[in-house]
């Protein structure tokens, strides 16, 4: 068993190290990505400490540590194609403005950005342009990444795009064709978003869904840029997406935030927070109590952390609330109660107060029909029958 | 007047039965403490207590309980002393009975009451089998659900295990979609439950105080009395 498993590994860093030396061919070293790094106020020490929590991240053993600082430093090579449909553009925010960039950011900055709706120079007609060009040079070589649910309704016509104003079906369909991967970000593009509510009057519809393609989905509002990142740098070592279970890649959506919490300690003693700011909530007690959708989700944010581990959501002091499972806004609100506060679909009570209704029904039934009983027994009897049995003599 | 003694269920039937009176209402205590933690201690040494961990160790002990027991009413079901089906099929004469058993339980009227003799009658299986199966089985399937996210190859007793969670749970993401929703129907589930139980202690009472056969007894003797007949 261990020697097959020791053949695997060796098998793997083979294909993984050629698979490298190929890109390299082919993109050529990246000159001053480490330069650029130490611009950026980070080190090689830390890129180096990053490559081995990306590796642990991605599942891999520590020998891929120096592989995946390769694939890093090849990454920013790799024509990319950022396209944005219905969403509220924080997926791409939430990265560009961040005051301590990451080193995921920075590689997601760096990257050979072919076409970027929010962060390019040309606008209008030289937007469009570029974006022809692109798809034209790289043709079947760029990865595509999507941001944002697509409207179908009425045409598509919900959603239109750049100086010609094409519907945001259409650039999808155009621009993914092409794609050597396609990756949907965020919850809009991986679900259909807030927009994609109940009662969703702009149709609009996840990546998958809307072009009936099978790409992989990152959810999140926003995503973890270092499950993005992961994503790609798998593809780099192994020349294929990670893999996925329901279109999540594993490595990040594994597991749910309940199991990884590091509150969860305080769930399993019964210590809850009870109200916002209370004495339970200093302590850092669990905070299933107030809305904490932590065991509905899978999600990585407790493991590698957000911002290179500085938070999470949990650990800042807020529940989960599901963002990166399906339909959130339907299935997890209330997002700040418990989820027995949710609704039942159809008709808009919650689940106790209708089994409290059930019962209090089931009682009242069985009250008059209790008392119905005795009248009617007494009646049958005054005519010399008996309510229990056919036939029978009166002895 | 003369009583006939009629062997309704054996040791086996009653102590299936008690096991699942013992189970179910630890699941549903349990259950809702799970749903609304309505204990709380805090005394921020996590060390000191366990609460939600016994909790949810009693509820899926209770399910386990209650799993083994499904299983064992479904052979019953087919084998047993009394075989269920016997009383469901065949179905069109069954059919009719269980109405007029319903029909029964208002006009109270004797012709009403449809000739069981030493079996039970087909609304009380017919419930039997809807709500313990239907709602039993899903349970099983959605606790399943719910489980199998924690359930790996590293804390699984039975090799295996986890698949025998993740597979059976697969089940439920098919019925009801997502963790959330999944959820939510086995709250609802347990509401339905309880509801169906008090209705079935009611009209088991019900059936002792108007007929006066010793109804009651069944569970706990095996044997009620059926007045002779002419
Ligand atoms: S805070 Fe949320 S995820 Fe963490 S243990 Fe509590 S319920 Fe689970």
């Amino acid at each position: 068993m261990k020697e097959k498993l020791e053949k695997e590994l060796k098998d793997l860093i083979k294909k993984c190290d050629a698979r490298l030396d190929e890109l390299e061919r082919e993109y050529g070293r990246q000159s001053g990505f480490i330069e650029w790094l130490q611009f950026r106020g980070i080190s090689r020490r830390s890129f180096l400490k990053w490559s081995a929590i990306m590796s642990a991240t991605l599942m891999l053993p520590p020998v891929f540590t120096k592989r995946v600082a390769r694939a890093a430093e090849i990454a920013p090579r790799i024509p990319v194609i950022w396209l944005h449909f219905a969403e509220c553009t924080g997926c791409t925010e939430s990265i560009l403005r961040s005051a301590n960039p990451t080193i995921a950011d920075i590689i997601l900055d760096y990257l050979s950005l072919e076409y970027h709706d929010t962060v390019m120079a040309p606008s209008g007609e030289f937007a469009e342009k570029s974006l022809y060009d692109a798809m034209k040079k790289y043709k079947g070589k760029y990865i595509c990444i999507c941001e944002g649910s697509i409207p179908t309704n009425n045409n598509g016509n919900y959603l239109r795009i750049g100086s010609k104003a094409v519907t945001g079906l259409e650039r999808a369909k155009e621009v993914v064709k092409d794609a050597l991967a396609v990756i949907s970000i965020g919850h809009c593009a991986s679900y259909g978003g807030p927009q994609s509510a109940y009662p969703n009057p702009t149709g609009s519809k996840s990546i998958n869904e809307a072009l009936g393609i099978n790409s992989v989905i990152i959810p999140g509002c926003p995503y973890n840029s270092s499950s993005l990142v992961g994503t790609v740098l798998y593809f780099l070592l192994f020349g294929k997406l990670p893999p996925t279970k329901g279109g999540r890649p594993v490595f990040a959506y594994g597991k749910r935030i309940h199991d990884t919490c590091p509150r969860r300690a305080h769930f399993d003693a019964g210590e809850f927070v009870r109200t916002w700011g209370d004495e339970a909530a200093k302590k850092g007690f669990c905070l299933y109590k107030v809305g904490c959708k932590g065991p509905l989700t899978y999600n990585n944010c407790n493991v590698p952390g957000w911002n290179e581990d500085i938070s999470s959501p949990i650990r800042s002091g807020h529940g989960c609330i599901g963002c990166s499972e399906k339909a959130f806004w339907d299935k997890m609100a209330p997002l700040e109660k418990p989820i027995e506060a949710r609704t039942l679909p159809g008709i808009e009570a919650v689940a106790d107060h209708v089994g409290w209704a059930l019962v209090g029904v089931a009682f009242a039934g069985m009250g008059i029909h209790a008392v119905y009983s005795h009248f009617k027994s007494k009646s049958i009897n005054n005519q010399g029958e008996k309510p229990c049995c056919k036939n029978e003599e009166n002895e | 007047m003369s009583y006939e003694r009629v062997y309704r269920m054996n040791l086996i039937m009653r102590i299936n039965h008690w096991l699942m009176v013992i189970a179910f209402v630890a699941c549903a205590i349990t259950g809702f403490y799970i749903a609304h933690p309505f204990l709380v201690f805090e005394t921020g040494e996590i060390i000191d207590s366990y609460v939600m961990g016994y909790v949810r160790l009693i509820h899926y002990l209770g399910a386990i309980f209650l799993d083994v027991i499904l299983i064992v009413w479904l052979y019953l079901f087919f084998f047993g002393h009394h075989a269920y089906f016997k009383f469901i099929f065949p179905f069109k004469p069954r059919l009719k009975e269980a109405l007029q058993m319903l029909k029964h339980y208002f006009t109270l009227k004797p012709e009403d009451r449809p000739e069981t003799g030493d079996r039970m009658d087909a609304l009380n299986a017919w419930g039997f089998l809807l709500f313990i199966i239907l709602f039993k089985a899903l349970m099983l399937i959605t606790g399943f659900a719910m489980l199998s996210p924690q359930i790996t190859s590293a804390n699984t007793a039975i090799p295996g295990g986890q698949y025998v969670f993740s597979g059976i749970g697969a089940i439920a993401y098919l019925l009801f979609g997502d963790l959330a929703t999944i959820r939510l129907a086995h709250h609802v589930m347990a509401w339905i439950l309880i509801v169906f139980v008090i209705v079935h202690v009611y009209l088991e009472v019900w059936r002792e105080a108007i007929w006066k056969e010793g109804d009651m007894s069944i569970v706990f003797s095996g044997y009620k009395f059926v007045r002779k007949k002419k």
